[in-house]
């Protein structure tokens, strides 16, 4: 329960603050996606399910404001969470190099699905534009975001498995 | 994994959430009325807190600039004489008061402009998260008596138009949206043309404005306005003016760019007007 509500508020906090916060501010051009960094470290961290269950929830939320169709960012998200969360059931992540190359896939991933999706079927001509104005600019921003909000994503949800297991405890 | 949960395991649940998500975006494309009522439950819910982000990121985007404003007016001071900082306040003050004068002006000139249609101010209170879409959230809804279609103004030029309404906010999708196609034409002689959003264009400040004819009297610094054909927009809104015009390769029509009169990267407030194009004119 504690971890649901700890999801929900994540996942409130950064969609608000990438889409209303950041969105304020004039001179940042390119806001960098958190949900998809939330989304891409509980995969990892703690697996297909959650990392899924978060991707959903996160694509759902920018579907019902800003997608022409409900359904088409939560299918990147949720994708973005499982994947992820398959590759973290495979490899114990130690150091960070992997972490953040990870991250940075997920983001091109995201950024090529929606440029073939939406911008390529109706006739977009040069890639490397976007790709030098939107994408590696995003990129880096998920970079920096993902060394520095890493370890704290971790020690929480650390935190919160040590809380839920107390509570099996004291059921048993 | 082979005992405990052997009905739900995660990969089927990603099977089943993949399925819905297809089924709602078929949904979603076929009827655009059906996600509405989740879409304005979810957005009333969240709008305060969505608009006190935005305020606050409006004010930490206002002391940065007002940060380095001063920096700049700190290194300006130290080549000039002591004597000259009574002058400059004084300039300054003017400079102030002009200032409130042409935000007067412009208020004036905007209301002059479209004296036919009845409008609603409203603000922006956030943007489309992932950098590829142009569309924009305003702070109006169904309560405000925002409807989808409805055209949005600001600075006495086309904005864009409303997509998607709420109980407290609604969606526009601006001029300079990749998807956005608008028919023109030209206040002098009435040929028509297509402004349309492109991304990498906009970077230079300028839209596409194409389809025009070969003979059309439409050339560069011409007033471009809503064309009275189209279904959505109503005529005569300014949109930009005509620039670079160019004869295309099948020598059949020209094409060029448009300079919009709205300035897009410094938009916060705008007007959305309440009447609508009617219906089957076209």
């Amino acid at each position: 329960m504690k971890r649901i509500i700890a999801y929900i508020l994540l996942i409130l906090a950064a969609f608000m603050l990438q889409n209303n916060f950041f969105a304020a501010i004039k001179w940042i051009d390119c806001t960098p996606n958190l949900l998809l960094i939330i989304t891409f470290m509980f995969g990892l961290i703690r697996g297909k399910l959650d990392g899924m269950l978060i991707g959903f929830a996160s694509g759902l939320l920018t579907d019902f404001f800003f997608g022409a169709r409900i359904g088409y960012y939560a299918l990147i998200y949720m994708a973005i969470g499982y994947g992820n969360g398959i590759i973290g059931g495979l490899f114990y992540m130690e150091s960070s190099l992997p972490v953040v190359l990870l991250g940075l896939m997920s983001d091109f991933i995201f950024n090529i699905y929606v440029f073939l999706t939406g911008f390529l079927l109706k006739g977009a001509s040069g890639f490397g534009y976007y790709l030098k104005k939107i994408i590696l600019p995003e990129m880096v921003y998920t970079l920096l975001l993902v060394l520095i909000l890493y370890k704290p994503v971790k020690a929480l949800s650390e935190w919160l498995e040590k809380t839920e297991k107390k509570k099996a405890k004291k059921f048993v | 994994m082979n005992k405990k949960d052997s009905q739900f395991q995660p990969k089927h649940i990603f099977l089943i959430l993949v399925i819905v998500c297809v089924l709602l975006l078929i949904l979603s494309s076929v009827s655009s009325r059906i996600n509405s009522r989740v879409r304005s439950t979810i957005n009333t819910v969240l709008m305060p807190m969505q608009n006190g982000m935005n305020k606050i990121g409006g004010f930490i985007s206002d002391k940065a600039e007002e940060i380095s404003e001063l920096k700049d007016v700190r290194d300006r001071n130290e080549d000039l004489e002591d004597e000259l900082a009574y002058l400059r306040m004084e300039v300054a003050k003017y400079q102030l008061q002009e200032k409130e004068l042409d935000s007067y002006k412009e208020l004036l000139d905007m209301k002059d402009e479209y004296p036919d249609y009845p409008t609603i101010g409203a603000h922006i209170i956030g943007e489309n998260s992932t950098n590829w879409n142009k569309t924009v959230l305003i702070d109006r809804g169904a309560n405000d008596g925002i409807s989808v279609n409805m055209n949005v103004i600001a600075q006495g030029g086309l904005v864009g138009i409303v997509t998607a309404v709420y109980s407290n906010s609604a969606t526009v999708r601006t001029i300079i949206d990749h998807d956005c196609m608008v028919g023109g034409m030209s206040v002098i002689s009435g040929d028509s043309c297509i402004v349309r959003g492109d991304l990498e264009i906009y970077e230079e400040g300028m839209l596409i404005l194409e389809k025009m004819e070969k003979d059309a009297d439409i050339y560069d610094d011409y007033k471009i306005v809503t064309d009275n054909k189209s279904s959505l927009y109503l005529p005569g809104i300014l949109i930009g003016y005509a620039k670079n015009i160019t004869g295309d390769s099948n020598s059949l029509t020209k094409s060029g760019y448009l300079t919009p009169v709205v300035d897009f990267s410094h938009l916060d407030s705008v007007l959305v007007i309440t009447q609508l194009k009617e219906n089957g004119e076209y």
